[in-house]
This record gives C-alpha cells, sequence and structure tokens, in this order.
C-alpha cells in the first residue's frame, strides 16, 4: 500500500506538490474561543436557530486569526528573522511564498503568474545559504580583509542572479513592459566598465551570471593549489555598497506592472554563514535604507540555533541599531485547539479519500491495555506481587531501625492487601513509604490503612498526591511486571508531537511501514489500527528523533546534560516514594553561571528542552515567576517519561551548575542526595543501604 | 535482553521481508513458523531460527533480472570488448557493437536439465533482460543437428542459477558435451551461473568439459551454515552444534522430504546424514523456488512441519499461496 | 547492445596474490599504497618491487609510524578545509611533479576515500596520461560477533558492544578546481553510493537541498551478503532520503569503476533529458560504499563535469568528513583487480 506519508521534508516535494498538500493553520485567540462558545450555546438554547460553524469561522477569523502569510508578513518593510526547529515547517512555509510555487498557485486558481503577484503584492526570491559553502570564504588562507571583500561581492552577485533569473522566467511569462532607459541606466549608474555588454536584463544576467562562475572556479581553484590567489578578477561594480538593492530596485521600478510589488528576499540557512558572515547580513538588515524601505525587504530563516551573532560592523559607533524582530515558528503552533485542527487537516489533504476528522480520530484505537486484569492472572496472590515482595524484603533489611518484629512485619503486608486491586495496593504502599520517611510508626499507619480501605475511620486515601500519582503507579506496575508499555491514542500522539508537525507525519509514515506485515488496516473507522503498531511508530520516531538531534549538535556536554536530567526524571518515576505528578520539567531559583546558560540554550535550541518563560505556574517562596525547562515531548518516549507536563523539580543555581559543568561523580553526589527522598531508607542514617530493586539505570 | 534481541531480529526480518522479499512473509507466517522450534528449549530454538531466516539470502525478480543483466554483460560482452580491444586497438564504438553483434550471432545460450526446470526460467528472463533474439537459445542437444547455423556456432553458454556441488552439471551434461565437440570442432564451451559454491566451481574446473565456469556470486564454505567457519554462528561452536543435533535428529523425520530431495551416496543410497541436499546447508532462496541445497527448516513442509518458503519439488505442484 | 567509451577501460582480476606480482615485479616507475594493518594492503607492498615505493599515511588512521617498514609519506600541517588537496597537492611535489611519464601503481585498498578523489582528479588536472590502480578484496571480513547468541552462552553482551564514540562528522563538496555552488533547482539531484554506514548518509543528505535522490548499490556486490545488508541501511536512512520499498534503485558492481561510472553517466544523462535543465542546478554525487566504486564515481566527473557545466548544471562529490576513521579489519586475499585509468581515453573515441 503506498504511503502517502512518506515524503514528510519539504525537500521531497515539488512544487507542485508544495502548493497542492499545503494547509495553513488557524490560530484562534483565546478569548474569542469562549466567546464563541458561549454565542454558540446561549443562541441554540434560546432560539433553535442553527447557526453553521462556517459562520462562526469566518467571523472569527475576521477577527484574529493567525496564519502563515503573518508570520511571514510579506508585504512588511521591516526586516524580520524567523526560526523555527527541524520539522516545524520552516523551509515549507518558505516554499510555498517562493515565486514558483505561486505560479503553480496561480495555475490551480486560473491565474496568470502576474495576477497572482499583484494578488499577493510582494516577489519574493528564496535563498538557500546552504548550497553556497559560504566557509570556502573563511577557510582559504586568505586573510580577513581580503576575503570578506570577496564574500560581500559574491552575496550581492548571487542576490541579483536570483532576482534577475525569475524576473526574466516573468518575462517569458509575458511581463514585458520594462523601460529600456531605466535598464540601460543600470549600467552608467553602477557598473565600473563602461564598455561592459548588460544594456538588457538578460544582457546584465548573462554578466552576473558569469562573473558568480569566475569566482567559483577563481576559488575552486586557488584551494586546488592551481593557482596562488585570486587577484585577477576585477569586480563589476563597488563590492562595498549593497549593489543587490540598487539594482533590484531600478529593474522593478522599470516595469508600470511590477512597480507596486515588494521584493522580498528569504534568505535561508542562517545558520551555515559563520559569525563574521552573518554580521555582514546583520549590517544589512539593520541599516535600512531608506529609499528602498518601500520596495525591498529582507527575510532571514533559520534553525533555532541560527543566530550566532547579533553584532554589525558598525558596532563600534554608536549608531541606534533598528531592532530586528525575531520570530519563533513554535510559537505559532501552541494554541492545542488550532494545532489539532491543523494536523487534522494535513491528514485530509495528504489522504486520497474523503475522511472526515472523527474518523480519523477513531481509526486510532486508544489504550486498552488490561494492565490491572494481566496482573490479577498472572498473580492472583497479593504476597507474590512483586511490589510486595520489594517491600518485605526492604523492612526486613531495615527491621532495627524501625523498630519492628517479624510479626510486625507481617501484620503490615496484610493490611496493605487488596487483592482485586493492584493499584489501591500501590496507593497502600506508598502511604507506607510516607510514613517511614516521616518517621511515623508503621505499624499503626498500616492499620489506619487498612481501616480506610474498610470505609472504618479517616479516608487516609483522599490524598491530592495520591491522585496526581496514578499515572506514576501503572507506569511501575508496568515496568515492575515487564510488561510491554503501549502508547497510543490519536490525543496522545498530537501532545508528543506538538508544536512539530513533522513528528506526527512522521509516526504516521511509520504506522504504514508496518501494515502490511503486520496485515492491519490506516484510516479505517471500521477497523482501527492496534496499539500495538503505534507504539511501535511512536518509539521507533522517538528513537530517530533523539539519533537525529544527537547528530545535529555537535556539543557533548548539552548531550550529557539531557541525558542526566532524562535519567534523574526515571529514577524518580520508579522510586518508591515518588511525589510530583508527571515530573518532566524543572525550574531553578538563583542566577547560574553563564556556560550554564550557554547549555541550556543550546538544548532548548537543538530541541532537546522545551522553555517556558517566567511561567506563573511556577512560583518560588517569595512568589518570584520562574523559568520552566521540559523534556520535549517526543523525547519522553524514549527516556521512558511521563508525556504529559505535572510537577517542576526545583534545583537550586549551584545544582544546574553541577547538571551542565560538573563531572559524574559530582553529579551522581547530587542526584543520589535528592534521590534519598524517594527510596528507602529516606533518612540520611546510612544502615544496611541497599540499591533499590530495579537499581540505577 | 533477550526480548529486545528477538525484537530487532524480527524487526530485521520485516524489513528484508518488506524491501527484499517482495511482502511474502508476513508476521502471521513468522509466528507459525516458529512453533517448529519447540523440541527442549523453545528460547534458544526459537531464537536461532530466527537468527537463520534474518540472514537468509532471497532474491526477487528485480535481483534475478539484475544479475542476469550483469552476467550477459560482465561475464560475456567484457571479454569480448577486451579481446577485440587488445586485437585491434580500435576507438571506434561502433567497431565494437558490430563485433559483438557478429560474435553474438555465433553464440548460444542453453539450458541445464530438464526444459521445464528453473534453467529454463532463467533463459527466458536472460532473454527478456538483455533483449536478445529467441534463436539464440537451444536446449544444447540441439546442436547436435546437423546444419550450417550449428555449425557455424562458437560459443556454447549453458545457463543455471545455482550449483551446489557441481555433480549435476557434469552427470547431466558430460556426454552431451563430448557429443558436440566431436560435432563442432573448436566450439567454446562455458557454464554460467549465479551463484556457485567455492566446491562446485572447483570440481567443475577440474572436471574438464568446460572451457571456462563463470559465476556471479561465489558461496564459501561460511555459506553453510554449520561448516566450521560458518558465518550464521561465528564463534559459537556449542550453539551451531547444538543446532545441528537438532535439526538431524528431531526436526529431518519432520519434513518428511521426498526422495528426490535426497542426494544419493557413491552405492546409490539415500545420505540420510545429510541436511538438505548434498548437505550443501545454505540459506538461500530465489521467487520462483527454493533450492533443495538450501537447509531444509525453510522449506519442508508436511502434517509435522510449517515452511517459511515455499518449495516447488520436481514431483509434485503445489499451489503458490496467493497474497494479494 | 550500446557500448559506451567506459566499456573501453582496461580491468584485469587475479585470484591469486602471486599470478599478480610476477606480472608487474619491477614493471613501475613509481608503487603508492596507503597504509592499513590489512594483509590485503601489507602482502602486496612487501612483494611487488618497483623503482619507488612509498606509503602514504592518513591522520585520520592514528597511525604509529615508526612501527612500519618503507619509506612513507605524511602531511600534517593542513587547512581542515581543503585538508584533501593539500595533501595530495604535497604528495604529488615530491614523487610525481617533473616526472609525468613515469609508470605509476597506486594501491587504492587502504586509501580514505575523499584522497582517493582528489589524487584522480589532481593527475588529470596534471596532464597524466595512464595509471594503474588496484583494489584488493579480501577473503574474510571482520564478522559482527553474533551478539543475539552471547546471551544463551551468559556472555555478558554489554561488555561486547563497543561504545558508541560519537564522531563529528563535516560535510562538504571534495575540492576539484572545478567546484561551483548555486541556488538549488527544483529537481536536483543526489546520487548516492550507499554502504554500512547510515549516519554518514544521512548526514549528506541534509546538509545540501536536493530534491530528488537516487541511491547506488553496488551489485553484485562483493559478497553475495553484502547486498542486503547495504539494504538494510538503506532502509535506516529512507526517511531522509524520501523513499520507499518499490523504489528503482541503481546498481552497479561493486568492484567495478568503469560499469559504475557508466550506470552513473547513463542515468544522469536520461534524468536530464527528462527534466526541464532550468529545474536541474546542481547534482550530488556522494560516495559511500567501495573504493572501486569511489574510482567509478571520480571517473564520472572527470570525464563528464564540464559536459554538464557548459549547460549550468554543477556537479558536486559531496563527502562526510570525519577525523577519525575506524580501521576496518580483514584476513586473506580473495581477488586483485587491476584498473588502468587512461585520461586521454574520451578524447579518442569515436562513434563512429
Amino acid at each position: 500500500m503506498k504511503n502517502p506519508f512518506s515524503n514528510t521534508k519539504a525537500v521531497h516535494l515539488n512544487n507542485n506538490e508544495i502548493v497542492e498538500y499545503w494547509v495553513d493553520i488557524d490560530s484562534y485567540k483565546e478569548p474569542y474561543d469562549i466567546l464563541k462558545n458561549l454565542l454558540w450555546s446561549q443562541t441554540y438554547k434560546k432560539s433553535k436557530i442553527i447557526l453553521y460553524q462556517s459562520h462562526f469561522n469566518v467571523f472569527i477569523n475576521m477577527q484574529n486569526n493567525i496564519n502563515f502569510l503573518k508570520v511571514v508578513e510579506p508585504t512588511n518593510s521591516k526586516p524580520f528573522i524567523i526560526l523555527g526547529g527541524k520539522g516545524s515547517g520552516k523551509t515549507h512555509i518558505l516554499r510555498y511564498f517562493s515565486y514558483y510555487s505561486r505560479k503553480e498557485l496561480a495555475k490551480l486558481d486560473n491565474l496568470t503568474i502576474l495576477q497572482q503577484l499583484e494578488k499577493d503584492g510582494f516577489f519574493s526570491v528564496l535563498l538557500e545559504l546552504g548550497n553556497f559553502a559560504f566557509e570556502r570564504f573563511q577557510n582559504s588562507n586568505l586573510e580577513f580583509n581580503i576575503w570578506k571583500e570577496w564574500f560581500y561581492y559574491y552575496l550581492n552577485i548571487i542576490l541579483i542572479e536570483a532576482f534577475l533569473e525569475q524576473v526574466i522566467d516573468l518575462q517569458l511569462e509575458g511581463v514585458n513592459d520594462f523601460d529600456f532607459e531605466k535598464i540601460k541606466k543600470i549600467k552608467e549608474d553602477y557598473f565600473f566598465d563602461e564598455d561592459i555588454d548588460c544594456d538588457t536584463i538578460e544582457k546584465i544576467y548573462f554578466q552576473i551570471k558569469k562573473e558568480h562562475k569566475k569566482i567559483d572556479k577563481a576559488f575552486s581553484r586557488m584551494r586546488m593549489g592551481v593557482i596562488n590567489n585570486i587577484d585577477s578578477i576585477e569586480p563589476l561594480f563597488d563590492t562595498r555598497e549593497h549593489r543587490f538593492r540598487d539594482i533590484t530596485y531600478s529593474i522593478i521600478k522599470a516595469s508600470p506592472s511590477l512597480c507596486q510589488l515588494r521584493v522580498l528576499f528569504f534568505l535561508d540557512q542562517f545558520e551555515d554563514l559563520s559569525d563574521e558572515q552573518q554580521k555582514f547580513i546583520n549590517t544589512i538588515i539593520r541599516h535600512p535604507n531608506q529609499k528602498y524601505n518601500d520596495t525591498i525587504s529582507l527575510r532571514i530563516m533559520g534553525r533555532l540555533y541560527a543566530i550566532k551573532t547579533e553584532e554589525t560592523f558598525s558596532d563600534n559607533e554608536k549608531i541606534l541599531r533598528a531592532e530586528v524582530t525575531k520570530k519563533y515558528l513554535e510559537s505559532y503552533m501552541k494554541n492545542k485547539k488550532s494545532y489539532r485542527d491543523f494536523i487534522l487537516r494535513l491528514i485530509q489533504k495528504r489522504l486520497n479519500k474523503k475522511i472526515s476528522a472523527r474518523d480519523i480520530v477513531n481509526s486510532f484505537t486508544e489504550n486498552e491495555d488490561k494492565v490491572l486484569d494481566t496482573i490479577k492472572t498472572k498473580y492472583p496472590k497479593s504476597m507474590d506481587r512483586l511490589y510486595f515482595i520489594k517491600l518485605k524484603k526492604e523492612l526486613k533489611e531495615y527491621q532495627k531501625s524501625l523498630l519492628l518484629s517479624d510479626k510486625n512485619i507481617e501484620i503490615i503486608l496484610k493490611n496493605l492487601e487488596y487483592e482485586d486491586d493492584p493499584i489501591k495496593e500501590k496507593e497502600n504502599i506508598w502511604l507506607i513509604y510516607q510514613a517511614w520517611s516521616k518517621n511515623i510508626s508503621l505499624l499503626s499507619r498500616s492499620n489506619e490503612i487498612k481501616n480506610s480501605l474498610n470505609s472504618k475511620g479517616k479516608d487516609i486515601h483522599k490524598n491530592e498526591t495520591l491522585k496526581h500519582l496514578k499515572d506514576t503507579f501503572y507506569f511501575q506496575l508496568l515496568k515492575e511486571h515487564s510488561l510491554p508499555i503501549h502508547y497510543c491514542g490519536f490525543d496522545l500522539i498530537l501532545q508528543l508531537s506538538s508544536e512539530n508537525p513533522r513528528n506526527f507525519m512522521d509516526i504516521i509514515s511509520a504506522m504504514y511501514d508496518d501494515i502490511e506485515y503486520y496485515e492491519e488496516k490506516i484510516f479505517d473507522a471500521e477497523k482501527p489500527i492496534s496499539c500495538k503498531l503505534q507504539s511501535r511508530a511512536i518509539e521507533l520516531v522517538s528513537d530517530k528523533f533523539w539519533d537525529d538531534a544527537v547528530i545535529d549538535l555537535k556539543d557533548q556536554n548539552v548531550i550529557r546534560m539531557v541525558k542526566r536530567l532524562n535519567s534523574f526524571f526515571k529514577l524518580i518515576r520508579i522510586s518508591d516514594k515518588p511525589t510530583e505528578k508527571t515530573l518532566i520539567s524543572f525550574s531553578y531559583k538563583g542566577k547560574i553561571k553563564e556556560e550554564s546558560q550557554n547549555i541550556l540554550k543550546k538544548a532548548v535550541e537543538h530541541l532537546f528542552l522545551r522553555y517556558e518563560k517566567n511561567s506563573k505556574k511556577e512560583k518560588n517562596k517569595s512568589g518570584e515567576m520562574l523559568d520552566i525547562y521540559f523534556t520535549t515531548p517526543i523525547l519522553t518516549i524514549k527516556w521512558d517519561l511521563p508525556t504529559i507536563r505535572g510537577g517542576v523539580f526545583q534545583f537550586s543555581a549551584n545544582d544546574i551548575d553541577v547538571l551542565c559543568l560538573e563531572d559524574d561523580k559530582s553529579w551522581e553526589k547530587l542526584r543520589n542526595k535528592y534521590m534519598k527522598r524517594y527510596n528507602v531508607p529516606f533518612q540520611r542514617v546510612k544502615k544496611n543501604e541497599t540499591p533499590s530493586l530495579f537499581g540505577e539505570l | 535482553m533477550n526480548s529486545t534481541n528477538k525484537e530487532d531480529i524480527k524487526k530485521q526480518i520485516q524489513n528484508l521481508s518488506t524491501w527484499l522479499w517482495g511482502h511474502q512473509v508476513l508476521s502471521v507466517d513468522v509466528n507459525l513458523w516458529l512453533k517448529n522450534f519447540a523440541i527442549e528449549d523453545e528460547e534458544k530454538e526459537e531464537l536461532v531460527a530466527l537468527t537463520l531466516l534474518s540472514e537468509f539470502m532471497f532474491f526477487e525478480q528485480k535481483e534475478i533480472r539484475q544479475m542476469l543483466k550483469s552476467l550477459y554483460k560482465d561475464k560475456f560482452i567484457a571479454p569480448l570488448v577486451t579481446k577485440y580491444r587488445e586485437q585491434t586497438g580500435s576507438y571506434s564504438l561502433k567497431d565494437y557493437e558490430d563485433f559483438i553483434k557478429e560474435q553474438l550471432s555465433k553464440t548460444r545460450f542453453s539450458n541445464v536439465g530438464n526444459p521445464s526446470e528453473s534453467s529454463s526460467m532463467l533463459l527466458y528472463y536472460f532473454r527478456q533482460r538483455n533483449n536478445l533474439d529467441t534463436e539464440l537459445f537451444v536446449n544444447s542437444c540441439q546442436l547436435l543437428t546437423h546444419n550450417e547455423k550449428n555449425m557455424a556456432v562458437e560459443h556454447l553458454i549453458y545457463l543455471d542459477d545455482l550449483s551446489g556441488s557441481g555433480s549435476q552439471a557434469i552427470k547431466n551434461l558430460k556426454i552431451v558435451i563430448h557429443d558436440i565437440r566431436r560435432k563442432i570442432k573448436g566450439i567454446k564451451i562455458s557454464y554460467f551461473m549465479l551463484f556457485a559454491t567455492s566446491q562446485a566451481l572447483k570440481n567443475l574446473n577440474d572436471s574438464n568439459i568446460f572451457d571456462n565456469v563463470e559465476t556471479v556470486f561465489e558461496l564459501d564454505e561460511t555459506y553453510k551454515i554449520f561448516s566450521d567457519t560458518s558465518r550464521y554462528f561465528g564463534k559459537h561452536e556449542e550453539i551451531k552444534k547444538y543446532f545441528q543435533e537438532l535439526c538431524r535428529k528431531h526436526y529431518k523425520p519432520k519434513w518428511e522430504l521426498g526422495e528426490e530431495d535426497i542426494s544419493k551416496n557413491l552405492d546409490q543410497t539415500l545420505n540420510n546424514e545429510e541436511c538438505g541436499f548434498s548437505d550443501t546447508q545454505l540459506g538461500l532462496g530465489f521467487f520462483y523456488n527454493m533450492p533443495n541445497n538450501t537447509l531444509p527448516i525453510f522449506w519442508a513442509d508436511s502434517d509435522n512441519w510449517k515452511s517459511i518458503f515455499k518449495r516447488y519439488s520436481k514431483q509434485y505442484a503445489i499451489l503458490k499461496k496467493v497474497k494479494k | 547492445m550500446l557500448i559506451s567509451p567506459y566499456h573501453l577501460f582496461k580491468y584485469k582480476s587475479y585470484r591469486k596474490i602471486n599470478d599478480f606480482i610476477t606480472e608487474h615485479q619491477n614493471q613501475y616507475d613509481l608503487f603508492i599504497s596507503a597504509f592499513t594493518y590489512e594483509e590485503i594492503v601489507t602482502t602486496t607492498f612487501a612483494n611487488l618491487n618497483s623503482n619507488k615505493k612509498v606509503w602514504l599515511i592518513f591522520p585520520e588512521y592514528h597511525i604509529d609510524i615508526s612501527k612500519i617498514d618503507g619509506k612513507t609519506f605524511m602531511c600534517n600541517e593542513v587547512n581542515e578545509n581543503i585538508k584533501e588537496s593539500e595533501y595530495i597537492c604535497a604528495m604529488y611535489n615530491e614523487y610525481i611533479k617533473g616526472n609525468e611519464n613515469m609508470k605509476i601503481c597506486v594501491d587504492t585498498t587502504g586509501f580514505n576515500k575523499p584522497y582517493l578523489v582528489s589524487l584522480i582528479i589532481y593527475l588529470k588536472i596534471q596532464g597524466i596520461k595512464e595509471i594503474d590502480f588496484i583494489y584488493t578484496e579480501p577473503k574474510l571480513y571482520q564478522e559482527k560477533d553474533k551478539t543475539q547468541f552471547s546471551t544463551l552462552e551468559n556472555i555478558d553482551a554489554k561488555k561486547e558492544k563497543k561504545k558508541d564514540v560519537e564522531m563529528i562528522i563535516k560535510p562538504r563538496d571534495i575540492e576539484t578546481g572545478n567546484n561551483y555552488y548555486s541556488n538549488a533547482g527544483q529537481n536536483d539531484l543526489f546520487i548516492i553510493n550507499v554502504g554500512y554506514d547510515s549516519k554518514l548518509v544521512n548526514s549528506v543528505i541534509n546538509n545540501v537541498t536536493a530534491r530528488v535522490k537516487k541511491p547506488l548499490l553496488g551489485f553484485p556486490s562483493l559478497q553475495p551478503i553484502m547486498y542486503q545488508e547495504n539494504v538494510l541501511n538503506l532502509i535506516k536512512s529512507k526517511s531522509d532520503l524520501g523513499i520507499e520499498e518499490n523504489e528503482e534503485l541503481l546498481y552497479a558492481p561493486a568492484n567495478n569503476p568503469f560499469i559504475t561510472a557508466h550506470v552513473i553517466s547513463e542515468y544522469i544523462e536520461k534524468y536530464v533529458k527528462e527534466n526541464n535543465k532550468n529545474t536541474i542546478k546542481n547534482i550530488y554525487l556522494s560516495p559511500l560504499a567501495t573504493k572501486a566504486q569511489t574510482i567509478g564515481m571520480t571517473l564520472f566527473y572527470i570525464f563528464e563535469q564540464e559536459k554538464y557545466e557548459d549547460i549550468d548544471i554543477n556537479i558536486h562529490i559531496h563527502y562526510p568528513f570525519t577525523d577519525s576513521y575506524s580501521a576496518s579489519s580483514s584476513e586473506g586475499i580473495f581477488r586483485i583487480n587491476k584498473y588502468t585509468i587512461e585520461f586521454d581515453l574520451f578524447d579518442k573515441i569515436t562513434k563512429l
């Protein structure tokens, strides 16, 4: 069966496919959501008027929707930097707004390209910086002063070339009203050589292309050792001026049908430029030329870690430079409802058959793991269950310090029994551990538990902490009894791929890979895909995401920090007395070293962690709002962590420095210190200390 | 650790089945087949069986056709080009094309054995893949007929898929080749195979009935499943011996092999010690059939043994399971 | 059947090393080999006599040269970004410059691939007419230990698993003297000669923008099992490549550079014909399999790069450079292949 999701990367799609599979995101602002629901229910109840969903959508759309056009803002004169992680859809958006895709769009809508451009209001030129191997300039044994001139000149050359190539394409499409005289004037105004043959657009293009090739060839031969330097090339125009702006402006203004358009230069893969090279671009965007503001804008695109420096070449002079807005693609997908709709529409577009959103959702089996039944069948007697075996062992070990006789231990265990419900038993055991950590008599506690079970006396099971430990208990049951953990359900997959549409597509694609071998169906509401298959796909994608992220990042310190952190969270999850709800987040109070700050920043930029600034949810004792970091949802699978955020572990600033910077020994010491809170024997007094049954990973 | 191990091996089998075996094997098939391996220690036996399956070499139509193309281009055409260049030093491409055309017209390709056997089918694919004329294809004994065309033949090439020991080819062809050489003086006779064991190559070369012997792939001792240098078991001697014993003593009776799938000893009695025809012990199969040189655990099919790949025996016609 | 110039190149195989040695004893003025510890490399060097013999030492192998018999060449002070051309240039200047007519034989078996590519290109630039390359296939390759059986024998499988060293991979074009760079075209093509390391495959694919990815596999492979091992590796990169199981792959014999060059040439010619030329700006090639196929890719480059440059299509040889290279190990000698590269063959060819 053909897999309609096998091509998840934009690079694999041609322009026609980009346009065909295009889905925009509609992001509703929350107040409007509430208002809409209110209106709907009120109106329906009162007057039973049937209001169509689409009416509301139009109303809401008109008010305040955010879509990808708003991300790019093509007709805004200000420069923008748009950053997005791998899989956020950055290239897709770029391609969609590129000239060649607009041509495809025009075809679909039965417009000429000129009509499309007029409708758009912009004419975009896309340049993939990564294709030019810019490190050649810096790493070819040339002095800084020399290579920077060449770099800058080359940049102008390729920008002009890309622009002209599209203009010539437009000419072929019938846009031919260029003022010949104005074109001729370009040579006079900007080119050094009076005799150069470039009176027409084609000829200018030819000269520029020739120059481009000359520079490439010269550098290549120099790098090959065939020639010694590249002095032999005479530049066409001044290398220090932003000639690409001058020439672009002159040409676009020379055509009445194009002169109203804004020329938008998309420079993608900004991360492929070095610090020094980025300064050039920064200089261009932070020192806009008034004359060209109305006509030419730049959009810098890159990965989250793309920005290596914000400096420009005029930073020595105390000129106030224009602040450049940074936009983060992920932030446009934060709204859960609109993300859900977005994904559903993406799926609908890709599938050949018509399928409703509801059918899509229903074609994923929800988790029906009968964990409790399995355990009860395998271990009908409570005392055979592994958590009781463990508890018994521990009680025996610390008998002396707990002042318990053998008989006491038996009674305690008996009191905690509740054969019918292993979860209940886990709760009971947890309460015992809690008592242990608080130095409360285990015997009397166990009696209280027994009474509570029989609805006599205080209901100590009505405990807030116990309530939000349910997920943890389930997990522990599965792990303890070596049962497979299954991840499934549409909403779970949505949650795991939050802010990263490619993760979702990859998971579906992985499912397609399995359906023939396992003789299952996909996107069939009558025969939903099994939990097992969904789980395999999810685990595969989680592993690959990790592997890819590790390769992308060349910094071992960051990887080490993330490994430590996630292992730590896992240890807590399988500990005797976990306390926080679904722990995958942390915060810290105080000031951490700059190096640590860098490591955390890199971890976020390379998608290992997510970051929430000054979260209202997290405050320290003095009411100060703290920043929260948490494990990227898709990675929680690989590390056996809960998939939903819950509690937040609070470190001290020093802890973070140890986590990020210190060696394994120091980190382990710190970690063990914390683990004492969670594991027997809880107190600081070491007596017959044994590691927990599940050991260190 | 064991379970993740098994999972990895199963995943490899799934990948192979999807990408190279044309989806011939599905998850249910593997599970059914594994039930064969439950004599003493299910865990152990299943692990070995799965490992062997995950390294099975199965060649689908695409690969067979590519091999036939390679056989033609690399073993037949290339030597002609080399020869022509050495003789003439020409740089004219057309000259070479003309020369090859001429040589081809004096060449005949023949099957080995009965026309209904796999070798004939190979001829069909060989002809199709390389765009050759039907009149170049014969059953070699046709060359014994005296006519002008036959007398002009300079090169006779036999095509076969697999030679486990070379004995079948030698047995079948010795006499007819002798006769052909008497009829057509100076004829060059070659034997081309897709697969040949090192032993087979040696035997075929030593027999001196062919002028040259070529194969696309050579299977050395490491491809013999229970050999001393078996690549399937590496340094794990104990497990290899253990599984081999199981094959001999416990699995074999269940295979219920027909006589045609058991080789004969020198005294013409059946060789009951072997595991697979001529004890070649291969882990190899083709989309059109399983050679009986391959270890029968993969293809034996009876009431007591479930196969994972189908073998069409020469005697019986078994309908292929329809998948799609 | 259509003959291409690539078919004319001379290619000879020797099953016994003695046959090769006997035929070529004292026939060469210069014999160059890349040092590794394998028998397939050291035996040939020890036994083949020529006027001059030199070992090339590649920094990525971290070899202790004090233990080596014979003259060695090293080039340590290099600019990493152009290390392959600096090395080859220096080597050429020391051993070949001024003697362009000498009879040279290069044992490519132990070479680090980018240096091999650079060598071939440099020789062409310098106007060398002809050179012999040899490539030796071992009898036994180092077998991965069957860790799955370790659990049955109570061996600690964890210990046996080598620690995954995170290699830093820096993909870029190999410098050829004709490297042109341009914006991505709609139908840019990437032909990847896939071998055993999917990490390397992924790193090159993700470093450039090329919509169409075409894997090239060595088939017939050097050993029967290698084909499916390569396919299993290919599968690991399938989402990066954007391919599915029924994808048409390119096949060329793993030990034949000439057919490899021909297959690439034929495919690219067809591809360019089928697509609007303006939509193809770049064609990338990545040699990640055998040395023989690497030579093949390079031959295609030296003979046809200019042809495509003239129609504004840039050919790139893209490679995942690393600082370290794990040495392979093998036993015995299976076959020695000799490839005679005539750099002016294409000039002499007539279609008539």
